[in-house]
């Protein structure tokens, strides 16, 4: 086994110059394709009465579910963070869902991928940081409660990053290859299990990568609640039992 | 190297896209039809409580009506009654009224009627008697009979009282006229002598007598002066007799009114019996 068998990166099916179309960017590509046919089958004919088809329903609840979680992280309208986080869990939920499709590699598996969403954290962090707090009280945050903390606040930045991509792609690349491995000791039986038990992990590892991501994104807004709390202590309280 | 810094971007760039999509083609949709469904939902709550305000409002309103209803009702049943009630009383007292008037005018038709016939009966009773009574009397008349007749006259001035007998004849002496003596046969000469010689008897002076005959008399035979008369007449024995037979038929006539009297019709009887009272005096 030596690296091209770890990462599907190393699958290249078309290549011209830097530009390099491979398993990951292939399957992904089809993982983006099902799930926005899917949405706008869905979507095309929405009905906003009590009587609602079961595919609007099953969307709705799944909507509804990742609205809840992120109220719940943030304690605050979620609204704002849906399309982010909850690209996130549906992308990187689909891609490990559909593992069990013989021949299929799942993008997640690739640390390109995952570096790639962890980058997109990254940047999302600051970006809705500064959004609900402002430049200068954002960067504030970084020097709290002193000057010195300042290069921990840093480096606590890249290392979850680098540990929120790591985390993803050792989960998908190692479940994936378990189960080629286990293929060989025992073929009958067992990788199913494993299998199954891959579909469990994907589910929590794209639940886990979106909520940190959402903790940390709300972790960066927080003062700006916390300068609320200070100013309007019962309306705050208000809406903490609200989401409570 | 397990980075390939190309499919970095790519992937970056995959799910920004991603992202956009997904906010167009999921989120925004789903988001925009649930918040439509709650406003619809909780107008519909709304139109609901409000109509089930007005509903509320409508029972109270109808069952205050109702309420008001059934009170005016029966308050104009209770009227009804208690009018039905007076008309009937009204009506029973009417009834019974004219029940007393029709009875007692049927009882007085009844009492007249009796009245009417009893007295035809009399009457026909009566007149049949005196008329068998009359005729028997015609037949037996004969030479004999009217003799005994005068006899009998004679006797009868006889044994008058002495003063009564004055009293008649000294009338008489204060007149010019002669003594009448009607009688319903011709009285023989002999015993036209007789009579004469009697009454000039008790008289004590001689007088002339007038005879006349007056058939209706009956076997009878009077001596009248003025203011006086003295008779002997088979007539008054029958008149005796019919009025013997009146006062029985009206007695028994009362018998049978108290027997058929009920208290309502005590004053009819009584008006009755009044009048027969009246009729027996007349």
């Amino acid at each position: 086994m030596n690296i091209k068998d770890i990462s599907p990166d190393q699958i290249v099916y078309w290549k011209w110059g830097v530009i390099s179309i491979n398993a990951t960017i292939l399957f992904t590509w089809v993982i983006m394709a099902l799930l926005v046919i899917v949405s706008w089958l869905v979507t095309r004919n929405l009905s906003s009465d009590v009587r609602l088809s079961r595919w609007q329903n099953l969307l709705e609840i799944l909507v509804m579910g990742i609205k809840d979680q992120i109220r719940d992280i943030s304690l605050k309208e979620a609204d704002r963070y849906i399309p982010f986080i909850g690209t996130l869990f549906l992308f990187i939920a689909g891609s490990n869902l559909l593992a069990i499709v013989p021949g299929y590699t799942p993008p997640t598996a690739s640390l390109s991928t995952t570096a790639g969403l962890a980058i997109c954290v990254f940047i999302a962090v600051p970006i809705y940081g500064v959004l609900s707090q402002g430049f200068l009280c954002y960067l504030r945050q970084y020097i709290r409660p002193t000057v010195f903390m300042l290069p921990f606040h840093i480096m606590g930045e890249l290392s979850r990053t680098l540990a929120l991509s790591v985390r993803l792609f050792g989960n998908m690349m190692s479940g994936s290859k378990i189960g080629a491995i286990l293929l060989a000791i025992a073929p009958l039986f067992f990788p199913i299990i494993m299998q199954v038990l891959g579909l469990l992990t994907g589910l929590i590892q794209a639940y886990i990568f979106a909520v940190l991501a959402m903790v940390y994104i709300a972790s960066a807004a927080q003062t700006h609640a916390k300068k609320d709390q200070k100013l309007k202590p019962n309306e705050h309280k208000k809406g903490e039992n609200f989401n409570g | 190297m397990l980075i390939d810094w190309f499919t970095v971007i790519a992937q970056i760039i995959n799910f920004l896209i991603l992202v956009a999509l997904l906010k167009y083609f999921l989120y925004g949709r789903i988001l925009k039809a649930m918040e439509e469904r709650e406003k619809k939902i909780a107008l519909r709550l709304e139109e609901a409580e409000e109509q089930k305000k007005e509903a509320t409002n409508a029972a109270e309103s109808l069952r205050r009506k109702n309420l008001e209803i059934e009170a005016k009702s029966q308050k104009i049943f209770s009227q009804a009654v208690q009018e039905a009630e007076d008309r009937r009383n009204e009506l029973i007292e009417a009834a019974r009224t004219e029940a007393a008037d029709l009875k007692s005018r049927w009882q007085d038709s009844i009492q007249r009627e009796k009245e009417g016939f009893l007295r035809n009966l009399r009457e026909m009773a009566g007149s049949q008697v005196y008329a068998i009574a009359r005729r028997a009397f015609k037949d037996l008349a004969d030479a004999d009979l009217e003799d005994q007749v005068v006899t009998a006259f004679i006797k009868h001035i006889r044994q008058m009282p002495q003063d009564e007998s004055q009293n008649i004849f000294t009338s008489f002496k204060n007149t010019v006229d002669d003594l009448v003596i009607r009688s319903a046969f011709e009285i023989s000469p002999p015993k036209q002598k007789e009579l004469t010689q009697t009454l000039s008897e008790i008289i004590n002076e001689a007088i002339q007598i007038q005879y006349e005959t007056a058939p209706e008399l009956i076997l009878g035979i009077e001596l009248k002066t003025p203011g006086r008369k003295i008779a002997w007449s088979l007539e008054d024995y029958i008149r005796n007799l019919e009025e013997a037979a009146g006062q029985a038929l009206e007695s028994k006539g009362r018998i049978i009114d108290e027997k058929n009297a009920s208290p309502i019709e005590m004053k009819t009887e009584k008006e009755g019996s009044e009048k027969d009272n009246d009729d027996g005096s007349a």
